[in-house]
């Protein structure tokens, strides 16, 4: 082992224990990204989001191993040697920037691995997101500094535990809003269809995070890590960088994503035309053929559908088409159900009402409810039981039933939600 | 042009711990000129805090240390801190480390060039009779070999001038007799510092002796006269320095 490589892995064992160590990392990394199965399969955001999500677990692992390892270094008498080398903070810190780096190896394995399985099973990778790995990079060695503080300040042991408590409970701290989330990194559960990663944010949260880590990794060890007058320079700015950032963080509202101004779409079908975001299209040909298989009930009663049906995203309404309103999983599944391809079908325009603040009248639900139970009942897939509500109604004809289908259709497509009802006798 | 004294030269020298503000270290002048030199007093006497501020390892809040007219603590800090080897107390360094990985680390640590670091590696195990433990884990080694280890260590910058805390603490009479003799047929430090418990190591490996008491020198010459003169009718160093000790304190 040359002086340089002795440098970097001195202090955390062998060959074997790294890499164990990197085994350990990415086991214990995968339990947040899965934490919620594999549903990041239909989208590559999402995948990405669940690989950063991983540093939920292995930010305070890395920083317990830090504090362990730096027990072990301030520990050992080697402390005056380094001070007499023409760079004292270089060897104090780089045992730090190989846990790190470890850490870091471990992060991307996972989200390599997310990312590519989403990607074979048909998610659209964005790669002009990857960037979103760099704020991930600058909490982990925020997250790795606390460790290094602990253990070159405290010199016990028994810290490293809590250097990985204290790091978890930073992130939670976060979580619950006594903190900005500067310790943040994914795991919003979310598609992110027609969003992507706000800039400013993730910038403020860079800043921040490189702030705190600045400032940790001098209060480990003053005299060393601020020997000369450049690293104090350097440190000072990034402290007072993150200082400006957690303030400007902790003050109004910075969301981690915004949306699209024009978000991409992939349309499928003829018979009925369905569009969903480019980035979670992993249902569509399902949902386009459910639906088809639906739709003939309504052209027979010589209804109109909308020219195509469009995924629901951030500012996207518009009454001339119609609305794809999934739920999360419903929208990352391979499949979906014929009641949600039915729940589809009776959304024939985007009425503002369905996102409004204001809830649509009761009606208006109860009244789609019956629609798309007509749909799936005209179309052989539903057969109502003894004591369904509807069942006298379904099972009545479609004579009976032509003249309320009609007008309900009509005024689901004008979006006049007030004037829905309910048949006579349901 | 006034001729500088060779070796280590300390004025004025203060130290303390914050936020304490008693000195551990309060020493008016004190030269460690070439030839060994002894290092004693009793534990908490600062014998560490003189030795770590003598490697340059520990910047003094007032005063200056010199070695060869050039100030350990000035601008050519970087060049001269190289010229002096410190063998510290304690190196416990990773059990799992091989005895030339732990040398190659020391190495890098004092900014040996890596060429240099190589080639003086081997010579140096050789020195200390480690060669043939080149790829042992340091877990395998005694307290003798690691002692001898450290000594190697100490030895990576070639330096001129040997600062050792406490060498032999902890080693069995044998092994303590191996390293004394090692010690003293080490080519190449002009001026060696020996802080010691051990009056017995003193005596027989230094030529001077300075006797250090909370943080003050309390007695510097040579090291035969100080056994001569108090160490009473059996000749002992350590009678020598209790005295010596006692006189001071009363």
């Amino acid at each position: 082992m040359t002086g340089r490589l002795a440098g970097y892995v001195t202090w955390l064992g062998d060959r074997r224990t790294v890499l164990l160590g990197l085994v350990a990392l990415v086991a214990v990394g995968l339990v947040p990204s899965l934490s919620r199965g594999a549903d990041w399969l239909g989208s590559w955001k999402m995948a990405l989001d669940a690989g950063t999500f991983s540093l939920t677990l292995i930010g305070p692992v890395a920083a317990g191993i830090a504090c362990a390892t730096y027990v072990r270094l301030a520990t050992s008498g080697v402390e005056p040697l380094l001070r007499t080398g023409p760079r004292p903070w270089w060897p104090w810190l780089r045992p730090a920037l190989s846990i790190w780096g470890l850490a870091a190896v471990a992060m991307s394995a996972i989200t390599l691995g997310v990312t590519t399985s989403a990607a074979l099973a048909g998610a659209v990778p964005y790669y002009d997101t990857l960037w979103v790995l760099v704020p991930a990079l600058c909490v982990l060695a925020a997250q790795v500094a606390v460790g290094v503080l602990l253990g070159g300040l405290g010199r016990r042991v028994w810290l490293a535990p809590v250097a990985a408590a204290a790091t978890f409970s930073l992130g939670v701290l976060g979580a619950i809003g006594a903190m900005p989330e500067i310790f943040r990194t994914g795991g919003l559960g979310v598609t992110y269809a027609g969003e992507t990663y706000d800039a400013t944010t993730l910038g403020l949260q860079t800043g921040a995070t490189l702030g705190v880590a600045a400032g940790l990794l001098l209060l480990s060890n003053r005299t060393v890590v601020g020997r000369t007058a450049i690293s104090r320079v350097v440190i000072s700015l990034l402290v007072l960088l993150g200082a400006v950032c957690y303030v400007v963080l902790g003050n109004g509202i910075h969301d981690r994503y915004r949306a699209v101004s024009d978000p991409e779409l992939v349309c499928r079908g003829d018979a009925v035309r369905v569009c969903m975001a480019r980035e979670t299209t992993r249902p569509l040909d399902d949902l386009v053929e459910r639906m088809e298989r639906q739709a003939s009930a309504l052209r027979e009663l010589g209804l109109e559908l909308p020219p195509r049906y469009v995924d629901y995203l951030a500012g996207s309404d518009d009454e001339r088409q119609g609305g794809v309103m999934l739920l999360v999983e419903e929208t990352l599944a391979s499949t979906v159900s014929d009641e949600t391809a039915a729940r589809v079908l009776t959304t024939p325009a985007q009425c503002a009402a369905y996102r409004s603040d204001i809830a649509p009248p009761e009606a208006s639900f109860d009244t789609r409810r019956l629609l798309a139970r007509w749909l799936l009942f005209r179309a052989g897939l539903l057969q109502p039981r003894v004591d369904d509500f509807d069942r006298e109604w379904l099972e009545s004809g479609l004579e009976e039933q032509r003249s309320w289908v009609t007008t309900t259709y009509e005024q689901l497509r004008s979006c006049d939600l007030d004037a829905l009802r309910l048949p006579a006798g349901v | 042009m006034t001729e500088v004294a060779p070796g280590l030269r300390v004025s004025e020298l203060r130290c303390h711990y914050p936020p304490a503000s008693a000195a551990v270290v309060d020493i008016g002048e004190l030269t460690l000129g070439p030839g060994a030199t002894g290092l004693v007093g009793v534990n908490g006497a600062g014998k560490t805090t003189l030795l770590l501020t003598l490697a340059g390892a520990r910047r003094p809040q007032h005063g200056t240390v010199t070695l060869d007219g050039v100030d350990l603590y000035g601008r050519d800090r970087r060049e001269i801190v190289t010229r002096i080897g410190f063998m510290p107390q304690e190196l416990d360094l990773p059990r799992e480390l091989r005895v030339a990985d732990a040398v190659s680390y020391v190495s890098w640590l004092r900014g040996v060039p890596g060429r240099v670091a190589a080639t003086r590696e081997p010579e140096l195990l050789e020195l200390v009779g480690l060669q043939d433990r080149r790829t042992d884990r340091l877990g395998r080694l005694s307290g003798g070999m690691r002692r001898r280890l450290v000594l190697a260590t100490a030895l990576v910058t070639a330096p001129g001038v040997l600062l050792l805390d406490e060498p032999t603490t902890g080693l069995d009479p044998e092994q303590r007799a191996n390293l004394r003799a090692l010690l003293m047929d080490l080519p190449g430090a002009t001026v060696t510092v020996l802080s010691s418990h051990v009056m017995e190591d003193v005596e027989q490996m230094t030529t001077r002796i300075a006797v250090l008491d909370e943080g003050r020198v309390l007695h510097h010459g040579g090291t035969a006269a100080f056994v001569e003169e108090r160490g009473g009718p059996h000749r002992s160093a350590e009678l020598a320095f209790l005295t010596t000790l006692s006189g001071a304190r009363s």
